[in-house]
């Protein structure tokens, strides 16, 4: 496996696996996060994955740089790329898709000259990949999205975006997990909380997972949404079986 | 039993060590912009020196206390000022019950934190009291503090115990005798080979300006643009406390404690974290200059200046058990030399953190 190591400042460590999006990387980043997190090396107090790195946060009270480095190596060295290959799992995103929740559904037809039975279908007909979180809590930067309804961003950014809100800029999909100033075409938008910081694990999901969007109705919005609200709803997940 | 905030000042945010551990969902673990203030004016009032914090930028709070409780403010220039009688920062002040408690603002620094006693009353959220304002969680109800906000005292027992014999090393924030000029030392990398090698000279050679661009989330200075080989634009990748970017205009951005956790923009090198308190303290229109340094170099640094912290810090545990015994604090402290924590900044690129013998007042002045 190639990589090169850097230092990132004096309390963290980058490792570099390539310089592109690929799934295949992506997938070796992940390897190398499960493997590291494993050692439980003391002084080090995550792991961040991105496209095609992996930081690793530490105190250097605890651990020196030279140090550290010798001892993700040696971890790296002996790793199989395969061992950190996952039983893929997906969870299931419901968007109500156009109307007021999704306005600049009619940009992306006219755009791409499909009519928005196609966009959805296209848009719902892929399951994305997770390459990283970051920007915002939860947000997620996702791979491979159909290019016939890429779109430019607007010209002129929204000052809001609502939370749940479902997008496309360019080459790229993805969705608002909290309200923000944002120039996504805005096609539509999920009930589901993607962050509160109230559940056990305040994200849903994590990079190298993925995301299949479902379109529902505004009625099943609302219906989504008061279940979320009085703690009834169960999310949906599709994983490989083990 | 309570703060009750009377004039909050325009951005006021509970702030303690930081929300650690979630930077893989996006969450940036904010906390202290002035990591060396805070621990300071914690030790000063017998808190843990990681306890949340009052934190103001530039203008500081005004605040009513209904009981008892010992306060102390360290940072920039700032004071304290009780019914029209002032008191110094980095010193720990027993308030009365009901007085009203104005920090007053001087002429250096922007960031001050005030460590109340035993603590606020602040629910731990995702494993910490500080604030994020753009997720709107922990602190006060995730957002900065306003006029009229009551916030109960966690340990209001401890909180009104003495510790007026305790004391901090002497730190310099910003140096006032350069006041234009202040040298931060960087690590560089991780992409420095996308610049020119003119671009990296100007980068190290140039005085770059703090502009009014300037929050938690990052410092937008202004200077001469930094020449790259090919763009700025990089495969976004994880960012760190004073990683410095360096955007479209070709003018770098040194990212804070409420920055994003990823981003795209080419970074050049990072502040070392010994520096980042001194560069926090920055006004906008004060310049900087920046100093090659090395990994090792800092850590080294690093792991000197904790020691000696440590060993501060059981140095008052043993003053606090004295003044139990009713014994003279002062005997212990004139027993023999020890060490002071100076902090220094702008010392034209010489250590600006050492430590220094101490004489039997605990500090010497070191200007």
């Amino acid at each position: 496996m190639d990589y090169r190591i850097l230092p990132v400042g004096d309390s963290a460590i980058t490792i570099i696996f390539g310089n592109e999006i690929d799934p295949g990387i992506s997938a070796v980043v992940r390897a190398a996060r499960k493997n590291l997190m494993k050692l439980e090396i003391p002084g080090v107090t995550e792991y961040v994955q991105t496209y095609a790195t992996l930081m690793v946060h530490y105190r250097p009270v605890d651990i020196e740089y030279d140090e550290l480095a010798a001892k993700i190596s040696g971890a790296l060295s002996g790793m199989d790329a395969g061992s950190g290959k996952m039983k893929k799992h997906t969870i299931l995103i419901p968007v109500c898709y156009g109307g007021e929740y999704g306005p600049d559904l009619p940009t992306v037809c006219s755009h791409s000259g499909l009519s928005e039975e196609e966009v959805i279908a296209i848009h719902s007909g892929v399951d994305y990949l997770i390459y990283m979180l970051g920007f915002m809590p939860g947000f997620v930067y996702l791979g491979g999205m159909d290019k016939r309804i890429s779109t430019p961003r607007l010209k002129n950014p929204r000052e809001r975006l609502e939370k749940g809100s479902v997008g496309i800029a360019a080459d790229q999909t993805g969705i608002y997990p909290l309200a923000s100033p944002g120039g996504w075409q805005i096609i539509g938008r999920t009930p589901l909380k993607l962050y509160d910081h109230d559940r056990e694990t305040p994200i849903l999901y994590e990079a190298g997972e993925y995301i299949r969007f479902v379109p529902v109705s505004r009625e099943e919005f609302l219906d989504i949404s008061a279940k979320i609200e009085d703690g009834s709803y169960e999310y949906q997940w599709i994983r490989e079986e083990d | 039993m309570a703060m009750h905030v009377i004039f909050p000042g325009p951005r006021t945010t509970i702030q303690d060590a930081g929300r650690l551990g979630h930077q893989n969902s996006g969450f940036a673990p904010g906390g202290f912009m002035d990591r060396v203030a805070s621990k300071m004016a914690n030790v000063l009032v017998g808190n843990d020196d990681s306890e949340a914090v009052v934190e103001f930028c530039l203008i500081g709070p005004v605040l009513h206390f209904d009981e008892a409780v010992n306060i102390a403010v360290c940072g920039g220039d700032f004071g304290i000022e009780i019914a029209g009688k002032k008191y110094p920062a980095d010193k720990a002040v027993n308030v009365p019950a009901g007085s009203t408690v104005q920090i007053t603002t001087g002429q250096v620094g922007t960031y001050g934190s005030v460590a109340i006693g035993g603590g606020l009353d602040i629910p731990v959220v995702m494993g910490s009291r500080s604030t994020n304002l753009r997720c709107g969680i922990g602190g006060f109800h995730g957002r900065a503090l306003m006029a009229g906000d009551e916030i109960p005292l966690r340990d209001p027992e401890n909180g009104k115990k003495d510790y007026s014999h305790r004391w901090v090393p002497e730190r310099r924030t910003v140096a006032p005798l350069d006041p234009d000029l202040t040298k931060i030392r960087v690590i560089p990398g991780p992409q420095e080979d996308m610049f020119t090698e003119e671009g990296i000279r100007t980068f190290y050679n140039s005085v770059y300006q703090i502009t009014s661009h300037s929050d938690r989330m990052g410092y937008r200075l202004s200077g001469p643009a930094v020449e790259s080989k090919n763009g700025y634009d990089i495969l976004s990748d994880g960012i760190v406390n004073g990683s410095i970017q360096i955007s479209g205009t070709g003018e770098p951005i040194v990212m804070m404690a409420d920055r994003q956790t990823t981003g795209g923009y080419a970074k050049i090198a990072s502040v070392c974290n010994p520096d980042i308190p001194v560069f926090a303290q920055l006004r906008p229109g004060q310049e900087v200059q920046f100093v090659r340094f090395t990994v090792q170099e800092s850590q080294q640094m690093i792991r000197r200046v904790n020691e000696l912290w440590q060993k501060h810090c059981r140095m008052l545990d043993e003053l606090d058990k004295e003044k139990h015994a009713e014994k003279e604090p002062e005997k212990a402290v004139a027993d023999g030399p020890y060490e002071v924590l100076t902090l220094r900044a702008g010392q034209q690129g010489k250590a600006r953190a050492g430590w220094k013998r101490g004489t039997k007042k605990g500090w010497r002045k070191n200007r």
